[in-house]
């Protein structure tokens, strides 16, 4: 499932290696576009690997024509998306993943989260994981794993930020099973980090998301 | 809940590898507040394992084949 957006409606963010012309953000973009800047920055040399080598990340108003989100990939026969880190915005999470009564409640419980993350200026990666983002009609929570920037500090967050990052906290009150660790405490590097959330308890993987929108 | 021996071996690797990530944040994680809160909830999910280990293992297999599905 995917959809197609028209120029000038949303801000997005785009990552480019010097001296491309034009940009392509893969995964995100079916296609290469031609965009206008609103801020363009570089890339800490540290956070080089989270934005897959690139140079600059930038933030855009414009396209040339409309621009395809990647698609949804098929669901496999055990109902888990295909192996690997699915790219999406909040939005589409919630059109593939909010469609039963049970389901819209776990992904308003989602976007609370992702609310409170994003608040804390720290938030590096956002991936969710587990029964929500497979075929399951009626998982029991949801599952997150937040990568923090490395200058994050709990103690800096608000007190209803705060529920986010204490796993019995945001279980009880916020409905959800966060985990979550500084960048600096990736154990095999980032990607490795994150790829572990894929396995299942039969030792297969299955695919899991990374809410994408942010810096 | 584990139903075989090979969920079984996943689950111990898994321990294995919250318990090397949880070293692994006490390394790296200079400010305390820091370290006992994002550990936690890493040490919480190995001790729920070790819970379902506990469970899987105290049945024997003879009892487990006879279960009602």
């Amino acid at each position: 499932m995917g959809c197609t957006r028209k120029k000038h409606d949303l801000f997005w963010k785009v990552q480019m290696k010097t001296g491309a012309r034009h940009l392509h953000e893969p995964g995100l973009f079916s296609r290469v576009l031609q965009i206008d800047f609103v801020s363009l920055r570089r890339v800490p040399r540290g956070s080089r690997q989270h934005y897959r080598g690139c140079d600059w990340i930038g933030v855009v108003k414009r396209t040339t024509g409309s621009t395809q989100m990647k698609a949804w990939p098929d669901f496999n026969e055990c109902g888990d998306l295909p192996q690997g880190v699915h790219l999406a915005t909040l939005e589409d999470v919630f059109r593939r993943f909010a469609g039963t009564p049970r389901r819209a409640v776990t992904a308003r419980r989602l976007e609370r989260i992702y609310r409170l993350a994003l608040s804390t200026g720290h938030l590096g990666r956002f991936i969710v994981f587990g029964s929500f983002v497979t075929t399951k009609i009626e998982p029991n929570d949801v599952d997150i794993f937040l990568l923090m920037d490395d200058s994050f500090d709990v103690r800096q967050v608000s007190p209803e930020a705060s529920l986010v990052f204490d796993h019995a906290a945001a279980q009880n009150l916020l409905g959800a099973s966060v985990f979550w660790i500084r960048r600096a405490a990736a154990l095999g590097g980032e990607e490795a980090t994150i790829s572990h959330w894929q396995l299942k308890r039969d030792g297969g993987k299955r695919g899991i998301v990374e809410v994408f929108g942010h810096d | 809940m584990i139903k075989n021996d090979h969920e079984l071996e996943v689950t111990q690797e898994r321990i294995l590898h919250f318990e090397r990530q949880v070293a692994q944040i006490r390394r790296t994680e200079t400010n305390t507040e820091n370290y006992r809160i994002s550990a936690g909830g890493l040490l919480a999910e190995i001790d729920r394992m070790n819970l379902e280990i506990r469970d899987y293992l105290w049945s024997h297999p003879a009892e487990r084949s006879a279960a009602p599905v």
